[in-house]
């Protein structure tokens, strides 16, 4: 598979047919969504045109909107064939605010952002209790410098497929807040198109109570002497929650000098919650600065437990300190700033907080 | 007024794959606040189990009976103990990523005193305290524990201590790894939480502590147990002679 760059080649199936990928069942892509949520979007339906697009608190114009990568799983195929409109988006320097709100049935919209030399930090919202299959198409030029934050809230059943073309010399942070308390499964890409850039990753993902969430991602590293990292943190909360994180870094043959890191730390605040964290690095060319990956599963720690509780500080709120600690310095790296407010929101509502507050 | 702590027959064991193995086998002191008791005794005896053990950690199932000021705490979760007035210094500090000291030791404060001082004027009171142990105050954007020297972990516990205010203070090996400057701040420290009416019981391996925190007792620990008390002149005889020899006196 290629663009029109002719750029990123990972293996596997990549088409813009949903009937190309074969029985969803024995997909890789799919081993740890559920499949009956999934069973509404594996063919092209009509989409309701429920979901709202606010472009700093106004509409943007549909328009034409061009999809850098085909597909690489069936929802996305099939998603992508039942887009009802599109908006090309023009994102200029500094601040940008999106949201796309979709309170009603199940939608299919595409976005596509083009984003102006120079400093841009925008933030995307996703929320509201409707379904939908969104695509996210961004593009960083030459030297820019973006921060694009995605934040998931609301109860819906999201499919998101988002991707990041990043060109020679661009440095580009991506960090995603994935807040929501239904479905969401989030695949993420970035890949770069000339030498010298930068992709940073940071990820924040809860699954509480019956939700689920999933977070795929995938650097590309196909030209020379660019750097990924790749930082995803998430928490776990009652006994049927369940996530997953799949974490791909390619490096090709023709990318010398590659630098990447990935991450993944999962907690597990109830016992019987499942968490799936799989890296996969594929590296091609041995000439690189470092490939790395890291990912864990882990429970609270008694001894740490114990400590602040022998501070007097209670078991309940001990624990509440020990998981916003967790994820603390993940949040300051994202930097922008945009996302911490819901952050912290979030976290007082699932009563979690680092003693900033007390 | 005095506090007092007052621990009888307290048996400590834990769960091994061979089944619970009994470490403190029943062990007396009585304490009062205005009195400083040293323990000490050769590694593996029991002495970091009997200051876990009567914070309740997790680790330990316990026996025997362990009041202070008249109530019971046998069966007090950590932080109800910790309420009750009881602090333990930690011959290893744990590491809280993510959680700055200074958040942290204001949420203790609150939890333990039902109110803290205000968001504002709390950097500067804790300030003071760390000037004190001259402390950089960046420590207290640090994250609890997290990258700490050995040293500076044992003087952030003395600056919890000081902030705290407890009525009894367990301090497991504080000097180990001590410089000699820190040695004389740390024990200053316990000095004057001592003199603002705090009991010590301070376990160590070395006399030199001692030039600075002046006890009233010393207690040899050996094979889970008290096995001898004294004053000044039984640390001294332990650094002479040893334990094996002073143990040799006594059976
Ligand atoms: N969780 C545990 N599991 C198994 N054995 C343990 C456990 N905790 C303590 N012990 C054993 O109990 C004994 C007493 O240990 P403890 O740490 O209390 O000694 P200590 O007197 O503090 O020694 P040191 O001077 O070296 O600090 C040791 O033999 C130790 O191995
Ligand atoms: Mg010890």
């Amino acid at each position: 598979m290629k663009t029109d760059d002719g750029l990123f080649e990972p293996e596997g199936t990549a088409s813009f047919d949903f009937g190309a990928f074969g029985n969803m069942e024995k997909r890789e892509e799919w081993k740890y969504a559920p499949l009956d949520v999934a069973e509404e979007f594996k063919e092209p339906f009509k989409p309701s045109l429920c979901a709202r697009v606010l472009l700093n608190g106004s509409e943007p114009g549909e328009g034409k909107a061009e999809k850098l990568l085909s597909p690489r799983d069936q929802v996305e195929a099939a998603g992508f064939a039942s887009v009802g409109r599109s908006f090309p988006i023009r994102v200029p320097e500094g601040k940008t605010r999106i949201e796309v709100k979709n309170k009603g049935k199940r939608d299919s919209l595409f976005l596509s952002l083009r984003f102006g030399k120079g400093k841009s930090d925008a933030v995307l919202f996703f929320e509201g209790e409707g379904d939908g299959v969104y695509f996210l198409d961004a593009a960083a030029p030459e030297e820019s410098q973006v921060t694009l934050t995605v934040i998931c809230l609301g109860n819906g059943k999201r499919f998101i497929y988002d991707s990041t073309r990043i060109a020679s010399g661009a440095k580009v942070k991506r960090n995603l807040l994935c807040l929501g308390g239904g479905f969401d499964r989030y695949s993420l890409g970035a890949y770069f198109a000339g030498p010298r850039a930068e992709a940073e990753m940071n990820g924040i993902y809860f699954a509480c109570g019956e939700c689920y969430t999933e977070c795929r991602v995938r650097v590309a590293h196909s030209v020379p002497d660019c750097k990924s990292r790749v930082s995803y943190r998430g928490a776990l909360i009652g006994s049927s929650a369940r996530s997953a994180w799949v974490g791909e870094s390619i490096i090709g043959k023709g990318a010398p000098g590659s630098d990447s890191y990935e991450l993944n730390k999962n907690f597990v605040l109830t016992p019987g919650a499942k968490s799936f964290s799989e890296p996969q690095l594929e590296i091609k060319n041995g000439d690189i600065v470092a490939a790395g990956h890291s990912s864990s599963v882990g429970y609270f720690d008694p001894i740490q437990l114990f400590y602040l509780r022998s501070r007097g500080i209670g078991e309940e709120e001990a624990k509440r300190m020990i998981i916003s600690g967790f994820f603390e310095e993940l949040l300051s790296n994202m930097e922008s700033g945009e996302g911490e407010e819901e952050f912290r929101a979030f976290c007082r509502k699932m009563g979690v907080s680092n003693g900033a507050q007390a | 007024m005095a506090h007092r702590l007052e621990i009888k027959d307290f048996r400590s064991s834990v769960a091994t794959k061979e089944g619970p193995k009994e470490i403190l086998k029943g062990v007396n002191l009585e304490a009062s606040s205005d009195e400083i008791h040293v323990l000490m005794g050769p590694n593996g005896s029991g002495k970091s189990t009997l200051a876990y053990s009567l914070m309740a950690h997790p680790d330990y199932a316990t026996s025997g009976s362990v009041r202070l000021d008249g109530t019971e705490l046998e069966l007090l979760t950590p932080d109800e103990r910790a309420k009750e007035g009881l602090f333990l210094g930690m011959q290893y500090p744990v590491e809280v990523p993510g959680v700055p000291l200074a958040n942290f030791l204001r949420t203790s404060l609150k939890a333990l005193k039902g109110e803290a001082p205000s968001i504002r004027s709390w950097p500067s009171i804790l300030k003071g305290y760390m000037e004190r142990l001259k402390m950089d105050p960046q420590f207290a954007f640090r994250n609890v524990n997290e990258g700490f020297s050995g040293g500076e972990k044992k003087r952030a516990e003395i600056l919890q201590l000081e902030v705290l205010k407890p009525k009894f203070a367990i301090l497991d090996e504080i000097d180990s790894g001590l410089d000699v400057d820190a040695l004389r701040i740390v024990s200053e420290g316990i000095c004057r939480s001592h003199e603002e009416g705090c009991g010590i019981i301070l376990i160590t391996h070395y006399a030199r502590i001692l030039k600075y925190v002046h006890p009233d007792f010393v207690h040899l620990f050996y094979k889970g147990k008290i096995a001898m008390s004294g004053g000044k002149d039984l640390a001294d005889r332990i650094e002479e002679e040893g334990y094996d020899e002073l143990i040799g006196t006594l059976s």
